[in-house]
């Protein structure tokens, strides 16, 4: 992922307690963390929630880090999923709130990475911008598949999403590879409902 | 370009593994030494690498496969780029708060590190914080500097503790229950109530709550309930649902501070009365077909009073929703409870927007009048449960704020103008907001006929246009009650703003310090309830 210039001094400085690197570092990846919440939950509110949980959890976190090692996009964007993972935990024991953490059909339907995926490639052109069935796409995917695809889009390498996502480096291969042809796939059968 | 079939290609057994390592095939193999070391970390993989490296040139069914895969990868990345850049634009940036929290959370780190006893003393002789919703302060005791040494001695707490405990049975006899209701217009406002546990733990009734609500094609389509700490300047969800309903309202907070009680009406109009805690969630207490339920209040802490058509009024029980009593009494609107006295606004035969009260000690009572029909006015009992206030916005006499006894005797005027009760300083006396050249004043009223008022807080809202929505005529109304929430004991108060560019968002004022914090910048179309104030622990591991 593309971080900023001085990334890493805004990071040792922000653990050894500067509130001024911190704060740069907040203005560089709250639009982030904020769209990578909300593409996540579509939920406003909780997105407000958590992003203002993400931050504030780093900042307490940091003096325990060290600035030299920490690769602090992941870290973060590990913080912020696993802020919105507690939510949706927390959430299952209100038995009367019905919310809506991805569901999907899990990984395995998508186990063989088969080559048919590739038969209609030209429906993907001027398909960009289409949100809602994008939405609904990920809706289906498994939480982790989404999360992979999104950090992807925003040009985290593999090795950053396996940091953020707390794999090894071998799945995040693997789930990316299939979460690509899933999220493919369903694009094409919802886009064919859909029309 | 030339597009080959796949399905034209001989099949090959390395396809998938060409599509699980596209993106190690497509780095230069002239890495760098950490990205290298990121393939050493599964040598099976690395082993798969260097074999479709040699393989991929010379097979065309792989050559093609990912030729696709790339283009499609391309176009997933633009795709999902542009959702995530479109989805940021749904909510509102949080960069702000995020900032202020922290730089709040770090002088307090600094002031705590000093160990400064000018800051100890400080904050012992913070005002006590006032109750909840629908509650009236009623000081067990005065407060004095000696309370710092209440709090700075366990054993001498202790004895406290249990005296007040003691004190407490009695005193719940006594209590009034103001109830709130941001869905109706007659009903009493959210305030502050007696709370015999409040002086002895003045300091926990630090969390406001609040709810949000998203309307969408005139229902409520999402809905989150906060705790706001005004400790730290967090918010913490207590309640969410995306489930849709016709309304839900946050009807006020026990005399304890740990429950809150809300109802919601479902679209196959069944509504539910619930009781949050943090101990037990959401426990569903009462049903009953919409049109038959109206408002609750909280008559003490296991017991709420709800309003119900041909029912009458009946008094549940909070955690196991049995009717415990039934009074058949034509209210429009429940206002509040003080032992034996139920005030309402009347229904039926009785003057509607009126003010009534009953005796709920009589099996059959009969309804004595208190004021003269006041639509859209929220009433307020006195701290010592003798006065009533309310403000007149000239719809039946001269506009000012009114006291009148609780039986309805001796009604004067207390101050003229368009400023409306709000809630009681540390000191019981009254605390009014009005607007003073398009700013919003909090102020305190002097506790005796004729003492001079007190500005507290000179610009609650700075830059906001109103508290009641966005003004679309210069002559509307720009203080509402619904949209504020003064803190117990008058030490904070919570706003729902509105701002001249359309927005609104919820803001703090540190009633002791004076500074006012935008907490939630509020996008369109959300619903905003302030029920009161809790003492609710909003600690993580709460």
């Amino acid at each position: 992922m593309k971080a900023l210039d001085d990334e890493s001094q805004l990071t040792i400085a922000a653990c050894q307690g500067s509130v001024e690197a911190f704060e740069t570092l907040v203005l560089h990846y709250e639009p982030r963390i904020r769209r990578m919440l909300y593409s996540l939950t579509q939920d406003s509110q909780l997105t407000q929630d958590l992003c203002q949980e993400t931050f504030l959890a780093a900042y307490r976190a940091l003096p325990r880090m060290k600035g030299e090692e920490l690769h602090f996009a992941p870290w973060l964007y590990r913080i912020a999923l696993n802020q919105l993972r507690s939510e949706w935990r927390r959430r299952k024991h209100v038995t009367w709130v019905p919310f809506s953490p991805p569901q999907g059909y899990g990984d395995d339907a998508f186990d063989e990475p088969g080559e048919d995926y590739l038969e209609c490639p030209e429906h993907f052109e001027e398909q960009v911008g289409q949100r809602d069935l994008i939405q609904r796409v990920l809706a289906r995917l498994p939480e982790a598949s989404v999360a992979c695809l999104l950090l992807d889009a925003e040009g985290f390498s593999y090795r950053e999403i396996a940091e953020t996502l707390q794999d090894s480096l071998s799945a995040i291969r693997s789930r990316l590879s299939r979460a690509r042809q899933a999220f493919q796939q369903l694009y094409t059968k919802l886009e064919q409902e859909g029309r | 370009m030339k597009y080959v079939d796949i399905r034209d290609l001989p099949p090959c057994s390395l396809s998938p593994q060409c599509l699980r390592l596209i993106d190690d095939l497509d780095m230069p193999t002239a890495t760098t030494a950490s990205e290298r070391l990121a393939y050493i970390e599964d040598l099976q993989d690395e082993r798969h690498l260097r074999q479709l490296r040699s393989h991929v040139p010379n097979c065309p069914t792989c050559s093609t496969l990912l030729a696709e895969a790339r283009r499609m990868r391309i176009q997933q990345r633009m795709m999902l780029y542009y959702y995530m850049v479109a989805n940021e634009r749904e909510v509102p940036a949080t960069s702000s708060s995020i900032i202020e929290a922290i730089r709040r959370e770090s002088e307090k780190a600094a002031v705590s590190e000093t160990g400064s006893s000018e800051t100890q003393a400080r904050s012992a002789r913070a005002p006590l914080p006032a109750v909840a919703y629908g509650t009236v302060p009623i000081p067990l005791h005065s407060r004095s500097p000696h309370r710092r040494r209440i709090f700075q001695n366990m054993l001498t707490l202790a004895t406290v503790v249990a005296v007040i405990l003691a004190a407490v049975g009695l005193l719940n006899r006594f209590m009034a229950h103001p109830a709130n209701t941001a869905s109706t217009n007659q009903s009493s406002h959210p305030g502050q109530t007696s709370n015999p546990a409040a002086p002895l733990n003045n300091d926990d009734w630090n969390s406001a709550l609040i709810g949000l609500t998203v309307l969408s094609a005139g229902v409520v389509s999402s809905l989150n309930f906060y705790g706001y700490d005004t400790g730290s300047g967090r918010m913490t969800t207590l309640v969410s649902s995306t489930q849709t309903y016709l309304t839900v309202t946050m009807e006020g907070v026990s005399q304890d501070g740990q429950h809150l009680l809300f109802d919601e009406t479902t679209p196959d109009q069944q509504k539910t009365y619930n009781v949050y805690s943090r101990a037990h969630n959401v426990l569903k207490v009462y049903q009953v077909v919409a049109h038959q339920g109206g408002n609750a209040i909280w008559m003490d802490t296991t017991h709420f009073l709800v309003q119900t058509i041909g029912g009458g009024v009946q008094e549940l029980n909070a955690q196991t929703g049995l009717i415990q009593q039934k009074w058949a009494l034509q209210a429009g609107s429940l206002t509040f409870y003080r032992q034996p006295f139920l005030y309402f606004t009347g229904a039926k035969n009785l003057e509607s927007g009126a003010l009534y009260r009953a005796n709920l000690a009589q099996a059959n009572p009969i309804p004595q009048r208190i004021t003269n029909s006041l639509p859209d006015t929220h009433y307020w009992l006195s701290i010592d449960g003798t006065t009533i206030f309310y403000a007149n916005r000239g719809s039946s006499s001269e506009r000012g704020i009114y006291a009148v006894g609780s039986d309805g005797s001796h009604l004067r005027m207390l101050r003229k103008g368009s400023g409306i009760p709000i809630g009681y300083a540390d000191d019981n006396s009254l605390m009014v907001m009005d607007q003073v050249e398009n700013k919003f004043r909090v102020v305190k009223l002097g506790t005796t006929p004729g003492a001079p008022e007190k500005v507290v807080l000179a610009d609650a809202a700075p830059g906001a246009v109103s508290l009641c929505g966005l003004p679309v005529q210069t002559a509307m109304t720009k203080v509402c009650d619904q949209n504020i929430e003064l803190a117990p004991y008058g030490h904070g108060l919570l706003l729902n703003a509105y701002y001249p560019n359309g927005a609104n968002a919820l803001l703090y004022d540190n009633l002791h310090t004076g500074a006012s914090h935008i907490i939630r910048s509020l996008p369109t179309g959300t619903g905003v309830q302030l029920p009161g104030w809790s003492k609710m622990s909003l600690s993580p591991a709460a």
